[in-house]
């Protein structure tokens, strides 16, 4: 498979980037190079519905307990980071487009 | 003081440890600061950081910490300009350990960006030099690390391994790199890159200090899901404990006929020198093997795609205002650098609609039989030997243009990650005065096998010198 400059804006703005007309044609012809390696899994003939070619085989991940404690109290406390604070809170600017209201 | 040194002596003194430790700084610094500098650091400690430090067994001992895993207090940045200055509120449970057994943070360590690259030429802080000629690359991910122990600054470094970047880096700077089964070490506080691959695993200038640095850091720790309940061995003993009657697989796989004949024969020598010591050699097979770089690249890069969604000039680093959020994001995002922004991209179109399958469904499939192939030859063999890289160090600037170039560096070392066994780099000689690594891989929770065969390659060289 391959893809086309129109193809990489796409994906492009799927993934939140932005490029410039004079990057699209490097990074199509980075991605096409790319995937040309990467189609040689298809010569492996694991396509959807093979999955009883994997059936006994090996587990991706050793045992773990799936069980996660919380996170660690943190060692510098938020207000530390924060520019502004107040009541718990942090102070930011509105996001664009939004009139704040109230004092802030 | 050399970390054998520091463990032997027991509470030798905190204060001389110190004052030594805070010595190697300056020196440090002045080298870095100088036209010799290898750019090895992103940040380095303060003197005052490096004045008290805890009880036990790496009590003074300086060590490096690759600059994606947090630290309090020096910014953790990944190489990236997204993440520049960036202060984590929370420190990695590995540097925590490290602390916790007296170790002294010294500085973080330049990478390739977020981790995604072989030579650490994807660093936005710049390139970091190979010690052993300064026209090379060091390697990567973790090139710094490497490049810190290789020239002495440091005996022991923290890198992070998700295709091989703590053992190729560690194979082309001529020290040892070691990373452990997956859920060994606690990932928290490891930034990820590509979750189901990533590990910290420990740089250093012998075996032994490398083991000791992994008992350390290593164990169970609940606030990583995938880690696993398992005592930790003492490795540094396995490091010593020969390696007689211990059978060795070479897979054919990894000794293509495109090998480089000088690398070739110096993996035969090492092989050789494996039977000198007591062990059987036999060949065996991988099949899957080839498949392991595209498989690689689909899970890595869908991984990162998702991992790296969190960046976005709201929730971490910095933010480039706009007047409507979408362009915020866009503009916020347009700091990665080319190579991070290329594996998004891969990422995000395998995992998109209609490509999923014939993509990422595929790749999955594939590292099951990727892992089955190694779960089989385990049955035969203790551990396996191969080359870490096709080749020692290349040139500055020869493969960042061309990244399928780049990415079959890591040929022989992803496969690791992909079944999540252990994987050791021990140096095996050179060719043209470059260093070459050998790579010995494992079955899970294999490690101290891996140590006594890398232990012995090690020794045997020390014999001949």
């Amino acid at each position: 498979m391959s893809v086309s400059a129109e193809d990489v804006q796409r994906i492009g703005e799927l993934a939140r980037l932005h490029f410039e007309d004079s990057e699209l044609e490097r990074l199509t012809s980075d991605l096409n190079a790319i995937l040309r390696h990467v189609d040689l899994l298809r010569d492996l003939g694991l396509e959807e519905g093979s999955e009883d070619l994997l059936r006994g085989r090996a587990s991706l991940t050793p045992g773990h307990s799936g069980h996660v404690d919380g996170p660690d109290e943190l060692v510098t406390l938020l207000v530390d980071f924060a520019p502004e604070w107040r009541d718990g809170f942090f102070l930011v600017p509105p996001p664009p487009g939004v009139q704040p209201s109230g004092d802030r | 003081m050399s970390l054998q040194d520091a463990v032997s002596s027991g509470s030798s003194g905190e204060g001389n440890l110190s004052e030594s430790a805070c010595r190697s700084l300056g020196q440090i610094r002045e080298i870095e600061g100088g036209p010799e500098g290898l750019n090895a650091f992103l940040a380095l400690a303060e003197p005052e950081d490096l004045e008290q430090c805890a009880e036990g067994p790496l009590t003074g001992v300086l060590v490096a910490v690759k600059d994606n895993i947090c630290t309090v207090g020096l910014p953790t940045t990944c190489g990236s300009l997204i993440l520049k200055g960036y202060q984590s509120p929370y420190e990695a449970t590995a540097v925590r350990k490290l602390r916790d057994a007296g170790a002294l943070i010294v500085g973080k360590t330049n990478l390739d960006e977020f981790g995604m690259g072989s030579s650490t030429e994807n660093s936005a802080f710049g390139p970091t030099l190979n010690p052993v000629d300064r026209g090379l690359v060091p390697g990567g991910s973790s090139g710094g690390s490497a490049a810190a122990v290789a020239a002495d600054y440091v005996r022991v470094a923290l890198g992070s391994d998700t295709g091989g970047s703590v053992r190729q880096p560690a194979a082309f700077c001529g020290v040892v790199g070691i990373k452990l089964t997956y859920g060994r070490i606690s990932r928290y506080g490891l930034v990820a890159f590509a979750s189901s691959l990533d590990q910290i695993g420990t740089i250093g200038a012998t075996v032994i200090e490398a083991s000791l640095l992994l008992e350390v850091v290593s164990g169970y720790d609940a606030r990583d899901a995938t880690s696993v309940e398992k005592p930790v061995p003492r490795y540094r003993d396995a490091a010593v404990q020969g390696i007689e009657g211990m059978v060795v697989g070479i897979p054919s796989e990894y000794f293509p006929e495109q090998l480089d004949p000088t690398v070739r024969r110096l993996l035969d020598e090492a092989c050789e020198r494996l039977v000198a010591a007591g062990a059987e050699v036999r060949p065996v097979s991988l099949p899957h093997t080839e498949f392991a770089i595209p498989c690689y690249y689909v899970l890595a890069t869908a991984e990162a795609s998702s991992n790296l969604a969190r960046y976005d000039g709201v929730r971490f680093g910095v933010r480039l205002p706009a007047e409507e959020v979408g362009r915020m994001y866009e503009l916020t995002r347009g700091n990665f650098g080319a190579e991070v922004k290329r594996r998004i991209m891969l990422g995000t179109y395998v995992l998109s609609s209609g490509y999923y399958d014939a993509y990422y469904g595929t790749a999955q499939r594939t590292r099951a039989s990727i892992a089955h192939d190694f779960e089989a030859v385990f049955q035969e063999v203790d551990v396996l030997f191969t080359p870490t890289s096709p080749t020692p160090a290349f040139p500055l600037g020869e493969r960042v243009f061309d990244p399928v170039a780049m990415y079959l560096s890591d040929v022989f070392t992803v496969t690791a990650n992909l079944a999540g066994i252990p994987g050791i780099s021990v140096p095996i000689g050179t060719v043209d005065e470059l260093p070459l690594g050998g790579q010995l891989l494992g079955p899970w929770w294999g490690e101290s096998k891996l140590i006594a065969a890398a232990g012995a390659i090690e020794a045997s060289y020390e014999d001949n010198t």
